[in-house]
């Protein structure tokens, strides 16, 4: 299938807005959809211009364009938005990233480097694992294995659990109508494929590679990606900087947006 | 809050809990004294992460956060919390977020143990589904008194080996195996004999074939074996011989011995055209079945060029099916005549297509491809009825004429050509029979002339007229002219066209003349296109004729209007130095 700049609107459901000369790339991370950006655009779309979209499985993007073969690993997310980038022809693109997407990102860039002009991670981390005795993820397996039982909890049903024994794992009649409009409402088999590739995944050897200059904002408190993590990524990305900032959480986008959108606009300042 | 307030909480068989947005526990009523073992203000300023699990903390960070801070609100998530303990304990939560009382948000944790074990009894139902469906599956896809993959099993292989090998490179055998006088085995010695020899034969396909083949009983003493490579069709049918030879080789059952053969049909994958499944089943099949009829115990292998034909037979029967229902076929007349006298001795009936998209067609164009088909009879007997209609409208108007008509042989030959006759010749009681000529092609396969014989004798007797149509054309002429007594020998056009220039072809014409006298026949000759066949004719002895020169055949409804003007100015012009006489002199 040829994409064309329509397709792509519509299968990763991109909203632009603002106007300004600078753009910048949004992305959400895993779990919820780009209006987790809703607290930050108030200040940044009077300044830039901001191209916000869910990954194809998440928010009010087109199921029917989900494959679990190329959304299982990050490599297929990232794909998502080198087509974005592409059939939109943005260009000098400042990549917004949250959690896992900051990830998808690196691989993203690393795809196209031309394209983009600078990498801002909210809460990254490279890998969620612990692999002692160098790296600190901050989870062993079991208790990502333990995640992935609870979303299966969280989606009990006839439909998501029994009906791929049933009717084959690759009946298309699993991935039927679009998702209800409630915030994080996703499809179960979406949301577990996504879990899997962002939390059993190990994507530290993409950090020296990484040639952008990179913000890194790094919670203060965060179970999910903690400080260590922020220095370990700043030690190995080579034109990086680390800001830890005085919060608690992982969503801080969310929970403290004057001060996350502050960062932001200093970065791209003195980039500009 | 006042303390009956919170002694009123307290009694909740729910955990109520406060915290911030910055996960600081602010309130916890004393469930979580009595359920996790935290004493009482123990939880107070803690971290909320403290009673949820790492992998709670994954789905609080994911989905309760974001969920909290944009809706306001999360309805039943299902976590584990820990107890002091670090027991893990799995609770369903919700929570409300007040943004008046400084973004304060409002938990309820409930016991999931009920959930829990529903989850569990849901898990092990899986489970047993999934064990009940493998074994359906196995079970819908094996033969389970050879243990073969069976039917159903071997058309699915086949359908998903044509579906996801590369075409470039897919290429197989098909082979359809029946056994030889099986149904002797069961008869003789018992069904419980003849499930043996199944198994037997079972056994000794898949030992001589290859793991990657796929060996199927497709019912009864039927089997199929698709044939992973082809190599060459030459090595395929050498595998299949062998596969032969190995069947029909003795074998003990029972402390009898037993002997059976195998009649084997295969046909090869790709084709020049797209084939499916069911029709390289069906290919085998047919070759199985040649097999069978030339002598069992052999290989056969499908004739694509026989199957082609075969539908173009089929297409073309629809066709004209269709077209007699919508009374496309037309009969034309070609009137015969004395060409001495003038007199107009009948008209031969010739079926014609008023085709709507080709225009008028000609029997050559459409009679081969249903040659020998049902579709050919029904035409047949239209032609038939058709031509006597027609010939009492022309009696009942006073017309005198004669009409005849062509039989095909496979007709003529068909058990129920007489009874055909009878029943055209009941719908016209008064018609007198004499009117009537049948033409039989003599170039037609008559393949049984004594059956032929016995019609044309049984049609002669009462009154009908017969005749030998194209006279010399066929191989058999003579020792048909013998065994067939008919009243009319018609000279083949083909001779009459090259009469004036072959001195081959005069010849075989004074010969046909000779036998005509010989036999007592009347004559005619076909295909008279100018005044000069018709005087060599003439001048031989023959002077019955038609053809262009005379008339070219016209619909029904035009001869009435030829005859008379053949009669007034017609005949003198073709005839320049002859005068006619009445129509009924012959």
């Amino acid at each position: 299938m040829i994409l064309t700049k329509e397709k792509v609107i519509a299968r990763n459901n991109i909203e632009i807005l603002g106007s300004g000369s600078t753009t910048l790339l949004m992305a959400h991370g895993f779990g919820c959809n780009q209006t987790m950006w809703y607290r930050l655009t108030p200040e940044l779309q009077s300044r830039y211009t901001l191209v916000l979209f869910d990954y194809v499985g998440s928010g009010q993007s087109q199921l029917s364009a989900y494959s679990e073969a190329r959304y299982s690993s990050l490599e297929g997310y990232a794909a998502d938005i080198n087509e974005i980038c592409t059939t939109l022809d943005l260009t000098q693109v400042h990549l917004v990233g949250h959690s896992v997407s900051c990830t998808i990102g690196m691989l993203a860039a690393n795809n196209d480097p031309e394209r983009f002009a600078s990498q801002i991670m909210v809460c990254p981390s490279p890998c969620f694992l612990n692999l002692p005795p160098d790296y600190h993820g901050g989870f062993e397996r079991s208790d990502l294995e333990e995640l992935v039982e609870l979303m299966d909890r969280n989606h009990m049903g006839w439909a998501s659990y029994l009906a791929p024994l049933v009717m084959g794992s690759t009946s298309p009649d699993l991935m039927v109508g679009e998702l209800s409009d409630s915030f994080c409402s996703t499809d179960p088999l979406v949301a577990k494929t996504f879990a899997k590739a962002t939390f059993f995944s190990d994507y530290r050897h993409l950090l020296p590679k990484n040639q952008h200059p990179t913000l890194l904002l790094q919670s203060q408190v965060d179970a999910l990606a903690s400080v260590s993590i922020g220095h370990y990524m700043q030690a190995h990305i080579p034109k990086s900087t680390l800001h830890v900032l005085p919060t608690e959480g992982h969503c801080i986008h969310m929970t403290h947006p004057e001060l996350v959108s502050q960062e932001m606009i200093t970065w791209l300042n003195r980039l500009a | 809050m006042d303390d009956s307030a919170i002694a009123s909480i307290d009694q909740f068989p729910v955990g109520c809990l406060v915290s911030d947005i910055n996960r600081q526990i602010h309130y916890s009523n004393q469930y979580f004294e009595k359920r996790y073992g935290y004493a009482r203000n123990e939880l107070l300023g803690c971290d909320l992460f403290v009673l949820l699990s790492k992998a709670s903390q994954i789905m609080y960070d994911s989905f309760i956060m974001p969920m909290i801070v944009y809706e306001g609100f999360c309805d039943e998530i299902r976590v584990t919390l820990t107890t002091k303990a670090g027991e893990p304990l799995p609770a369903v939560i919700s929570a409300y977020r007040d943004p008046e009382n400084n973004e304060r948000i409002f938990w309820s944790v409930g016991s999931a143990a009920r959930s829990e074990q529903l989850f569990q009894e849901l898990t092990e139902t899986k489970e047993l589904l999934s064990k009940k469906i493998s074994l359906l599956r196995s079970l819908s896809e094996t033969d389970q008194l050879t243990g073969l993959p069976n039917r159903n099993a071997l058309t699915q292989h086949m359908d998903h080996e044509m579906a996801h090998r590369d075409p470039e490179t897919l290429a197989f055998t098909l082979a359809f195996i029946d056994l030889d006088g099986f149904k002797e085995v069961n008869d003789t010695y018992g069904h419980d004999m003849g499930d043996k020899v199944l198994r037997w034969a079972a056994n000794r396909l898949v030992k001589n074939l290859k793991k990657e083949d796929v060996v199927a009983r497709f019912g009864g003493d039927e089997f199929v074996v698709f044939l992973d490579t082809l190599d060459d069709i030459a090595s395929a049918k050498k595998v299949f011989n062998r596969l032969i030879n190995k069947l029909s080789e003795p074998f003990e059952v029972d402390a009898m011995t037993i002997q059976i053969s195998a009649s084997i049909g295969i046909t090869f994958y790709p084709q020049t055209e797209n084939v499916d499944t069911g029709q390289l089943l069906r290919q085998a099949d047919q070759a199985m079945y040649q097999a069978k009829i030339a002598g069992r115990n052999q290989l056969s292998v499908f004739d694509t060029a026989t199957e082609q034909h075969q539908k173009y037979t089929l297409k073309s029967r629809n066709v004209v099916q269709t077209a007699m229902l919508d009374n496309q076929f037309e009969l034309y007349y070609q009137p015969k005549v004395n060409m001495r006298t003038g007199a107009v001795l009948g008209a031969e009936a010739l079926l014609r297509w008023n085709h709507p998209d080709e225009g008028l067609k000609s029997p050559a164009t459409f009679l081969p491809a249903i040659s020998g088909t049902s579709t050919e009879l029904s035409l047949g007997r239209w032609v038939l009825i058709t031509a006597l209609a027609q010939l009492q409208q022309w009696l009942d108007q006073g017309l005198d004429m004669s009409v005849s008509i062509n039989i095909d042989g496979y007709h003529l030959q068909h058990p129920e050509f007489l009874n055909d006759l009878t029943t055209a010749l009941s719908g016209f009681p008064d018609l007198p029979l004499q009117r009537l000529e049948l033409e039989v092609i003599e170039t037609s396969t008559i393949e049984d002339i004594n059956r032929v014989a016995t019609v044309v004798t049984s049609c002669r007797k009462i009154g009908i007229r017969v005749s030998l149509d194209d006279f010399g054309t066929g191989y058999s002429t003579l020792g048909h002219l013998r065994d067939l007594s008919v009243d009319v020998l018609k000279i083949d056009r083909s001779f009459v066209q090259n009469m004036l220039h072959s001195s081959g072809d005069l010849a075989i014409i004074k010969g046909v003349i000779g036998f005509a006298s010989a036999f007592e026949c009347d004559l005619i000759a076909e295909g008279i296109e100018t005044l000069q066949h018709a005087q060599s004719l003439m001048e031989l002895g023959c002077e019955n004729g038609q053809g262009f020169y005379i008339a070219r055949p016209m619909p029904a409804n035009m001869l009435e209007g030829w005859i008379e003007d053949w009669q007034r100015q017609g005949f003198h012009r073709h005839f320049p130095s002859l005068k006619p006489l009445g129509p009924t002199q012959k």
